[in-house]
C-alpha cells in the first residue's frame, strides 16, 4: 500500500512540478524525495518510480499531444528518425521512468545504509 | 527465524555502500548524458532533458493562445491597447497612440518569431559561433568584414540625433524585450532547446542590424573582379561586346521618354583608368542555373480597370524560409489604419496600404558596392598611398568568440574607401559600399511615414530620405494617382565608373557624391495608364546619370509584365492574381523559337527526338510544375550554354570569371551564328551556332530519354522548391513539388527564391485586399500557423486582407489580448 501512496505523491507533486518549475531533471529530485519520505526498500522504489516515471512523462506528453493542434510531436519524431510520434511518447516514459526509478533507487539505498551504519 | 552469522552485518554494509554508490552513479551518468550536447557527424544531439522533458521541453512550445487575456506592460504612453488576432492569427493592433502601437507590434513579432529576430540579428552581426561554435566561424568572418556591425553603429548615431522619430524604434525595441522578459526557460521557442542556446536582449542596434542585412541581400552583388578579369582576357572591345551592361531589348521602369525636369550636376569627364589585378579563385554557378531573385510591382490606374479605382499589386522575390521573412499585421491608431507585411525586427509596414494609398517595392538593382585596388606602402599593410601621400591603415581587432573553443582574434584593415579583404578573389582589394555609408537621420521614418501618408505628396516625402537598398517604390492613391520612384541614394559616377576594380591609389576615383535625391527617377502618372517594375533596368538612355546593374538588371519579366498590362482594360483583381501566378517566361518565348527554326533545318532527327521536339513546339512557355516540357527546354539550353561558353568552362575554377547573359548569347547565335565562341575547343571541327544547338539537342535528348519510366520528373520534382526552416532541418521546412515557376516568370518561383508576399490592393472606397505568403504567422514548427498558407500560395489562392477600422467589425477572432500598464 505504501508504494501506490509513493506513486500517488510522486504523481501529484511530478506534475505541478512540471508546470511551474522550470526544471528539466525535477523527476529525478521529486523520485528522490518521495523515496526518502516513504522509506522505500531500493527494490520497492525502483520498481514504483520506474512506473511513476513512465505515467509521468509519458502520460503529460500524451495529454499534451492529444489536446494541441500542434504537430510538433510528429516533427520531432522526424527530427529524431524515430518514426512516429507514438513511439516518441514511449522513449520519453521509459526516460521518465528511468530517472525516477534510479533517483528512488539511490534514495532507498541510501536510507538503507544509514540505517546499516546505525544499526 | 533467520540466524545472522557473525560478520554478516558488515557484508551488508559494504553491499549498502555499493548499491548506493552504484544506484547514484547511474543517476549521476544519465543526467549527465541528457544535459549535454552529443556531437554526431557534422551537427549534434540536443540536450535531450531539456527538449523532452516536460517541465521544460516541447510541450511547452505546443500551446496556443487563450481566447482572452490582460497583459501588464510598461506601455510607452500608458493607454490600452486591444490586439485582435483573426481566423489566420493576423494581429489588429488598436491604440490610441503610435509608440503604444509599435510597442505591441515588437511584444507581438517576438511572440511569434523570437528565434527569427534573435537568429537573424546574430548572424547579421558575425556572431553565430557565439552559439553554434566553429562551424560557422567562416560565415562571422565575412559579415564582420562586410561591416553591417559598424554600419548599424553608425545608423543609430545618426537616427538618435532625432529624438521625436528615435522613440518609435525604442518603442518597438522596449515591446520585443517585454516579451522576452516575460518568459520563463520552459516557454522559450523549441529551437533554443534543440540548439541549446538562450535569447538575448533586443535593442535598437538590432533593428539597425536587422535593417543592414537587408541592405547586404539586396545590394551587395556585383562582379568587378569578375569583370575585370575578363576583361583582362577577352580584350576592351570583345569584353564590351559580350558584356553590353544595357539590353538594348529591356523596358524600363521609367517610361521611356520621360522628361527629367531638371539640370543634372556635373560629374568630372575623364575617363576611369584602366587596372588590371590578375585575380585567381574558382568561379560563381553560370546565371544558365537560376536568375537571380527579384520582385515585381505594378500599378493600374483607374482607366484600366473595371471599377475606376486604381489597383496596386507586389510581390517580393525573396528567399522562401519558415518561418516567412515577413509578418502579417495591421496597425489601427487615431491618425491612421495601415495593413500590410512587416519585417520581423522593424517597426511598422513595409508593404501595404492605408484608408488612402497603398504602395509596394522591387528591389533597384544598382551596383553600390565598388572594389579598389590598394597600393600599399610598407610590406606591412600599414600604410598605403593616396594621392602621392602615405596614409595609416585603421586597424581594428574583432574577436570571435566560438563555442566549445577559444576565441579567435581578426585583424580588419580600413582605408578610406572601407575594409580590405582577405578572402579568395576579393583578397587585398578595399571596398566602398553604399551600405556602410551613414545615412540621414530621416531614413528611420520612411516607412512609418508611408503608413500614414495620405497622397502623392506624402509618398514623395517619406520616400525622399531613403537611403539604401535603392527601391522602386510603387504607389497609387484612393484620389486617382499611380507613380513609381526609384528611392534611395545613388552614387554619382563618371561614365563606366564601378563595372572594374578601380585604382585605389587616387581619391579622384572614388565616386563624385550622390545623385540627388530630386534627380531620383519617377515616373507619375505615365500615359500608358500603368507604372511597373520587375528589376529591370531603370530608364532609358536619356537619364543623364551613369549608373550599371548589380551586376545585371533583369531581361525578361520587364518586358512580358509591360506586355500584358499594356493590354490591359476593365481589369479586375481576378486578372491581377492571374499575372503574378503567371509562369510563362519570355525567355524561354524568345530562345526556344529560334532553336526550333534551327532544328526544323536538319533531316537527321530519330523518332523519339521529333517528339521531344513536337512537344517543345507545342509548349506555350509555362514553367508549370505537372509539366515535363519545361525540363526539356531548360536542360536543351544548360547544354547550349556550356557548349558555346566552353572557353570560359575550361578556366572556371582557377580564374573569377563573368558568365555572358541568355539574352546576350541568344543575341549572338542569332546575328552572329559564326562568331568564333561557338566554335567547341575539344574538338577538330568548326562549329557554328546551328549546330551546337543540334549537339546540344542531342545530348539533352539522349539523358533525359534515357530515364526510366518511374522516374521522370515534373518541373516540379526537377525545380525542387523548397520554404526551409531557419536551421535547415527538414522536419520544419516544407517541401512543394507543386509549385509552379520560374525565375524568368512573373511567378518567380525557383529552389530557393520566390514570390514572399503577394498583395493586391484595389483602392476603393473603402480599400480592398487580398493577400498570401509561403508560411504561417506563428514561427513555432508544428504550430496551426506555422505554414498553414502554404498551400494557398502555390495554388494561387488569396485571403481577403480583414481591413477594418474598429474591433467589433472583425467577425471572428482567434484570441484577444489588452495590453495596459499594471
Amino acid at each position: 500500500m505504501k508504494n501506490i501512496y509513493a506513486i500517488i505523491v510522486f504523481l501529484v507533486a511530478g506534475f505541478i512540478s512540471a508546470r511551474y518549475s522550470g526544471i528539466w531533471w525535477d523527476i529525478a529530485l521529486i523520485g528522490f524525495l518521495v523515496s526518502l519520505a516513504f522509506r522505500l526498500s531500493p527494490g520497492m522504489a525502483f520498481g514504483s518510480l520506474f512506473l511513476g516515471g513512465i505515467l509521468l512523462w509519458g502520460g503529460i506528453t500524451w495529454l499534451q499531444v492529444l489536446q494541441s493542434e500542434s504537430t510538433l510531436g510528429k516533427d520531432l519524431a522526424e527530427v529524431f528518425n524515430i518514426g512516429s510520434q507514438p513511439l516518441l511518447i514511449i522513449i520519453i516514459a521509459l526516460i521518465g521512468g528511468l530517472l525516477a526509478s534510479l533517483s528512488g533507487w539511490s534514495a532507498a539505498s541510501l536510507n538503507r545504509l544509514i540505517r546499516t551504519k546505525k544499526g | 527465524m533467520t540466524v545472522l552469522k557473525p560478520g554478516r552485518p558488515e557484508i551488508s554494509k559494504q553491499y549498502s555502500m555499493f548499491r548506493f554508490i552504484l544506484s547514484t552513479l547511474l543517476l549521476a551518468g544519465m543526467l549527465y548524458t541528457l544535459s549535454i550536447r552529443i556531437p554526431a557527424g557534422t551537427s549534434s544531439i540536443p540536450p535531450l532533458g531539456r527538449l523532452l522533458s516536460p517541465a521544460t521541453g516541447f510541450i511547452h512550445n505546443m500551446g496556443r493562445l487563450p481566447s482572452s487575456e490582460t497583459v501588464n506592460v510598461n506601455l510607452p504612453s500608458g493607454k490600452p491597447v486591444q490586439v485582435l488576432f483573426d481566423e489566420r492569427m493576423v494581429p489588429h493592433i488598436f491604440a490610441e497612440d503610435l509608440a503604444d502601437a509599435l510597442f505591441v507590434q515588437g511584444y507581438i513579432t517576438a511572440m511569434h518569431r523570437l528565434f527569427q529576430l534573435d537568429f537573424s540579428t546574430r548572424a547579421a552581426a558575425g556572431r553565430l559561433s557565439e552559439v553554434l561554435g566553429a562551424r560557422t566561424l567562416s560565415y562571422d568572418r565575412a559579415k564582420r568584414q562586410l561591416g553591417l556591425h559598424r554600419a548599424s553603429e553608425k545608423a543609430i548615431a545618426r537616427w538618435s540625433e532625432d529624438p521625436a522619430e528615435f522613440q518609435y524604434i525604442e518603442a518597438y525595441s522596449n515591446g520585443v524585450n517585454a516579451w522576452i522578459n516575460s518568459l520563463g526557460k520552459a516557454e522559450y521557442p523549441l529551437e533554443y532547446k534543440i540548439l541549446d542556446f538562450e535569447p538575448e536582449a533586443w535593442s535598437t542596434y538590432k533593428t539597425a542590424l536587422f535593417m543592414k542585412s537587408m541592405v547586404e541581400m539586396l545590394s551587395a552583388q556585383q562582379k568587378d573582379v569578375e569583370h575585370t578579369t575578363m576583361r583582362e582576357l577577352l580584350g576592351n572591345d570583345l569584353f564590351t561586346d559580350l558584356f553590353p551592361g544595357r539590353n538594348p531589348h529591356s523596358d524600363p521602369v521609367i517610361s521611356p521618354g520621360t522628361e527629367w525636369g531638371f539640370d543634372p550636376v556635373d560629374v568630372p569627364a575623364d575617363s576611369v583608368t584602366r587596372i588590371d589585378i590578375g585575380a585567381t579563385g574558382s568561379s560563381e554557378e553560370p546565371i544558365y542555373n537560376d536568375v537571380q531573385p527579384g520582385s515585381n510591382n505594378w500599378a493600374l490606374a483607374g482607366s484600366r480597370t473595371k471599377s475606376g479605382a486604381s489597383i496596386l499589386c507586389n510581390d517580393p522575390h525573396l528567399s522562401l524560409n519558415l518561418p516567412s521573412i515577413w509578418y502579417e499585421c495591421h496597425i489601427v491608431t487615431p491618425a491612421f489604419n495601415c495593413y500590410g507585411a512587416t519585417l520581423p525586427g522593424m517597426p511598422g509596414i513595409i508593404i501595404g496600404f492605408n484608408e488612402h494609398i497603398a504602395w509596394g517595392s522591387t528591389n533597384a538593382g544598382h551596383d553600390v558596392m565598388d572594389w579598389y585596388q590598394i597600393e600599399w606602402a610598407d610590406d606591412k599593410q600599414t600604410q598605403y598611398w593616396m594621392d602621392g601621400q602615405k596614409k595609416e591603415v585603421e586597424m581594428t581587432v574583432e574577436e570571435y568568440q566560438i563555442r566549445g573553443a577559444q576565441a579567435v582574434r581578426d585583424t580588419i584593415k580600413y582605408t578610406v574607401w572601407g575594409p580590405v579583404s582577405d578572402e579568395g578573389k576579393y583578397a587585398g582589394l578595399a571596398m566602398h559600399w553604399m551600405g556602410m555609408e551613414s545615412p540621414y537621420k530621416e531614413e528611420q521614418s520612411t516607412f512609418l511615414k508611408l503608413n500614414q501618408a495620405r497622397n502623392f505628396n506624402d509618398y514623395m516625402e517619406a520616400t525622399d530620405h531613403f537611403v539604401s537598398p535603392l527601391q522602386n517604390f510603387v504607389f497609387a492613391s484612393r484620389d486617382g494617382d499611380i507613380a513609381i520612384r526609384i528611392s534611395g541614394q545613388m552614387p554619382l559616377r563618371r561614365e563606366g565608373q564601378g563595372v572594374f576594380v578601380q585604382d585605389g591609389s587616387k581619391s579622384s576615383n572614388g565616386w563624385s557624391g550622390r545623385i540627388p535625391a530630386t534627380h531620383n527617377p519617377v515616373d507619375v502618372n505615365p500615359a500608358r495608364g500603368f507604372v511597373s517594375s520587375a528589376n529591370q533596368v531603370s530608364t532609358d538612355t536619356t537619364y543623364p546619370y551613369f549608373y550599371a546593374g548589380e551586376p545585371y538588371f533583369e531581361d525578361y519579366r520587364g518586358r512580358w509584365l509591360n506586355r500584358q498590362l499594356s493590354g490591359m482594360d476593365n481589369a479586375v483583381v481576378r486578372d491581377m492574381m492571374e499575372l503574378q501566378m503567371d509562369t510563362r517566361s519570355l525567355r524561354a518565348g524568345e530562345l526556344l523559337p529560334m532553336f526550333i527554326h534551327e532544328m526544323n533545318l536538319r533531316s537527321d532527327l530519330q523518332k523519339e527526338e521529333k517528339a521531344v521536339l513536337n512537344k517543345l513546339a507545342a509548349w506555350n512557355y509555362a514553367y508549370e510544375s505537372d509539366s515535363e516540357v519545361p525540363i526539356f527546354f531548360e536542360e536543351w539550353y544548360k547544354q547550349f550554354y556550356q557548349l558555346v561558353w566552353d572557353e570560359f568552362f575550361r578556366i572556371r575554377d582557377s580564374i573569377p570569371v563573368a558568365w555572358p547573359e541568355s539574352w546576350r548569347t541568344a543575341d549572338l547565335a542569332l546575328h552572329n551564328p559564326s562568331h568564333p565562341f561557338f566554335d567547341r575547343q575539344d574538338t577538330d571541327a568548326t562549329e557554328d551556332a546551328p549546330e551546337l544547338i543540334f549537339q546540344s539537342f542531342r545530348m539533352m535528348t539522349s539523358a533525359r530519354l534515357g530515364e526510366e519510366e518511374d522516374q521522370m520528373q515534373t518541373w516540379g520534382t526537377y525545380k525542387h522548391t523548397q520554404i526551409r526552416h531557419l536551421t535547415r532541418l527538414p522536419a520544419f521546412s516544407r517541401y512543394v513539388p507543386g509549385a509552379s515557376g520560374h525565375g524568368s516568370a512573373l511567378n518567380a518561383t525557383t529552389q530557393t527564391h520566390g514570390p514572399s508576399w503577394r498583395m493586391i490592393v484595389e483602392l476603393t472606397d473603402p480599400v480592398q485586399a487580398w493577400v498570401v505568403y509561403p508560411g504561417g504567422q506563428s514561427g513555432t514548427p508544428g504550430d496551426p500557423f506555422y505554414d498553414n498558407m502554404v498551400d494557398d500560395w502555390v495554388k494561387g489562392n488569396y485571403h481577403r486582407a480583414r481591413f477594418v477600422r474598429t474591433p467589433h467589425e472583425l467577425d471572428s477572432t482567434r484570441s484577444q489580448l489588452t495590453f495596459r500598464r499594471p
